[in-house]
């Protein structure tokens, strides 16, 4: 059961999905970083987390995108448009 | 015995359904190398694809456009437009979609890739296993798709 100071995210990543709660003042970027940890990716790619075609700033904390307990996200994976 | 690239496909295609069930997107699997995915785009409507990945990862996987109702592929009117990622020609313009590459379909805008680079092209960027490409499709059919080709 999560805390009330904490989100629930379920996001796709390029390895598959990742489950996990966090505390609601994790900034967007530190959260890209466990994720990429967990999930064995690559640190030096460009990965965007996305709340469908939104891109969440990677210096605003969670709690400031006023998600509800849970929210399911996307670990975008970018290349260039060509 | 599976072979090692047997082996890494079933992987790639587990962990693409495994996130298709989490955004419900429908996915069925045609066979071991080839799957198709709906997906919805901004104006509600969905769009499938149907990947087929013999060869993965020595090739990229062919990132079709499929009709589930009439079996169609690549009809116009179930392939979608916008900026140039949903090109023009009808393809989707990736160094990870096999379709993109001249000397593979004719459609294909770049003669000036080696397929067998494609992992190592810069525009493919981090996008090298099949959950990050239908995670890129899903996302650009939310932002950049704007009409139907036909």
């Amino acid at each position: 059961m999560p805390q009330t100071d904490e989100i629930t995210l379920h996001v796709s990543t390029p390895a598959g999905p990742f489950h996990g709660a966090f505390p609601k003042t994790t900034k967007v970027s530190a959260v890209i970083a466990a994720i990429v940890e967990a999930k064995g990716l690559d640190a030096g790619e460009d990965l965007r987390l996305m709340n469908g075609d939104e891109q969440l700033a990677p210096e605003r904390p969670l709690v400031s995108f006023h998600f509800g307990s849970e929210v399911t996200l996307s670990l975008l994976a970018t290349g260039s448009g060509v | 015995m599976a072979t090692a690239s047997e082996l890494i496909l079933e992987s790639q295609i587990e962990a693409l359904r495994q996130n298709a069930e989490l955004h419900d997107w429908k996915f069925e699997q045609l066979d071991p190398a080839s799957f198709t995915l709906g997906m919805p785009a901004k104006d509600g409507s969905r769009f499938t694809t149907l990947a087929k990945c013999d060869g993965f990862a020595a090739r990229p996987p062919a990132w079709h456009w499929y009709n589930p109702e009439t079996k169609a592929v690549d009809a116009p009117r179930d392939t979608p437009l916008g900026g140039s990622f949903f090109h023009s020609a009808g393809v989707i313009c990736a160094p990870w979609n096999r379709l993109a590459y001249k000397g593979v379909d004719a459609r294909g805008p770049h003669d000036n890739w080696t397929i067998g680079n494609w992992m190592t092209i810069p525009e493919t960027g981090g996008t090298r296993t099949l959950a990050a490409m239908a995670t890129r499709i899903a996302q650009e059919l939310l932002a950049a798709f704007t009409k139907r080709m036909g």
